[in-house]
């Protein structure tokens, strides 16, 4: 599951944000822990990258049933 | 225009309606009228022009404002409006009416707007339009974002730079929408309806700050309605700080100016990054604090007293084997003993019905038998010992021997006996026996005494 390039920006902050929160509950076993610790900083590493790779794509939308004046 | 009486004292109706059309078109006064009134039965041609009546009080006129002049139209002509407009009063000649050709117009007194306005909000806030429960909460990171606003407007400007500077990651649709005067109520209304169709992420409907009437649309209560019904979130940015529109309460978020809107959209790139490496951090700290709880926790169990002295693991087993050893062998040992008890009591029984006695009995019944036996075999030898040599004394006394011995003697004839005289012939040759000796002999004579 770790290897989804498919994942959007916030799936992959939402994922983050679990692990960290995850990471932090005692009932997790340590083996589980590094799993998650090791793909948290993956996540926070992508997520760091895309935000600096990030460019504003504007795109015009015109609408044909538009002017009929 | 001439009239010629000789040929005929009759006009035709278009001759006077040319004439009368002529006297309008040429009065000074007629020409450029300011007439207020209040509108009634508003129709939209679909080429743009609009015809109405205007009324005051009992008295009615026809109007029309062509598409040229509509188009510069602030507001929406409705049923009922009061309005001021200006234009000049001619004939139409195909019907004969008298009306007023309107180039401008607008609302008599933004007051009634307002009632209009004020009545409107009651009504929807009355329905719950404004209240938070149906107020759609924004993504956190939005992929896409639609914009509805003006291309060429500086409210547009303003939003791709706060979007580009805060969240370069989205993708933004513009919808370039007609944002005020006479159409944009319904052009706004098209633009919502498309950008809810585009099932983006949030939309913003904004526009920059401008006069009331410029900023009507966004009062109208279609429009209104239309941002309430919609299934994306969308954020509105309506002119300044102060202005505060009709939509602006039914919409999921208001913001008080574009830019605004724009922040209100997106998160700032910086706080993401910021907020990543406290992740980061948190994470790294969670982790060694679970390390250490782990190395702790091994520490304490490694430490554990039976850890050190193992044997203590299995000292009880040790005594608790060897009691159940111990319990075994006595248990074993009654066993057997009450086994042993069994069967010697068994064996008892049956040495008591053996049938040894009787057998040690007969046997001695037997011996007994066989002595007696014994006893009387040896008696009868004896007996017949006795009885034998008394028959062979006997039989010794009647041997022929002594009978021989006593001058005795036999004869024998071929070995025969002879006891008769009559078997002898003259001539046979005889053998006589004597107690010493044997003669052999010739018959010479043969006498029988016969007594036969």
């Amino acid at each position: 599951m770790s290897e989804n390039k498919t994942e959007t920006f916030e799936e992959k902050m939402q994922t983050l944000e679990k692990i960290v929160r995850q990471l932090d509950e005692d009932e997790v076993s340590l083996e589980e822990s590094l799993k998650l610790y090791q793909r948290g900083v993956e996540l926070s590493s992508e997520c760091d990258k895309i935000l600096k790779n990030a460019e504003l794509k504007v795109e015009t939308l015109n609408r044909k049933d538009d002017e009929d004046e | 225009m001439k009239i010629h009486m000789e040929n005929s004292k009759y006009l035709s109706v278009g001759a006077l309606t040319k004439y009368l059309k002529y006297k309008f078109d040429q009065d000074p006064y007629l020409t450029r009228v300011f007439i207020k009134g209040e509108l009634s039965n508003v129709k939209r041609h679909t080429s743009g022009h609009i015809f109405f009546a205007l009324k005051d009080g009992n008295a009615v006129i026809r109007a029309i404002m062509f598409s040229r002049s509509a188009s510069g139209l602030k507001f929406e002509p409705e049923e009922g409006q009061s309005v001021l407009l200006q234009g000049r009063i001619s004939i139409f000649e195909s019907s004969g009416q008298y009306q007023i050709y309107v180039d401008s117009m607008e609302i008599d007194g933004i007051g009634m707007l307002f009632e209009q306005l004020e009545k409107d909000k009651k009504e929807l806030d009355g329905k719950g339009y404004f209240d938070a429960g149906h107020k759609k909460p924004l993504p956190r990171y939005p992929g896409t974002i639609t914009i509805i606003s003006s291309e060429t407007s500086a409210a547009y400007r303003d939003m791709i730079t706060t979007l580009r500077r805060r969240f370069p990651l989205v993708r933004v649709s513009m919808i370039n929408t007609m944002m005020q005067g006479r159409g944009s109520r319904q052009a706004v209304i098209d633009s919502l309806d498309y950008a809810d169709s585009l099932s983006s992420d949030v939309i913003i409907l904004a526009r920059g700050g401008g006069s009331i009437e410029d900023l009507w649309t966004f009062n109208e209560k279609s429009v209104s309605l239309k941002v309430f019904e919609m299934k994306t979130p969308v954020i509105t940015g309506v002119g300044h700080e102060t202005d505060t529109t009709l939509v602006d309460f039914v919409s999921d978020v208001r913001a008080a100016t574009p830019t605004a809107a724009a922040e209100v959209a997106v998160p700032d790139t910086r706080d993401i990054q910021d907020n990543l490496s406290s992740f980061d951090t948190f994470m790294m700290r969670s982790m060694s604090k679970k390390i250490e709880f782990h190395r702790n926790q091994l520490e304490s169990l490694s430490n554990y007293y039976k850890l050190k002295n193992p044997e203590l693991l299995y000292d009880q087993q040790t005594e608790k084997l060897a009691t159940l050893r111990m319990n075994l062998d006595t248990r074993v040992n009654t066993i057997l003993r009450e086994k042993r008890y069994r069967q010697n009591s068994i064996k008892d029984k049956i040495e008591y019905n053996s049938p040894r006695p009787m057998i040690e009995r007969f046997k001695e019944i037997l011996g007994e038998s066989k002595a007696r036996l014994d006893e009387e075999m040896a008696d009868t030898v004896t007996d017949r010992k006795k009885q034998l040599s008394s028959t062979i004394e006997l039989l010794n006394s009647l041997s022929p021997t002594s009978i021989l011995l006593r001058g005795y003697s036999f004869t024998a004839k071929d070995g025969n006996i002879v006891r008769n005289s009559e078997t002898l012939a003259p001539g046979d040759e005889i053998e006589t026996t004597l107690s010493d000796g044997e003669i052999t002999s010739k018959v010479t004579e043969v006498k029988n005494n016969v007594r036969k």
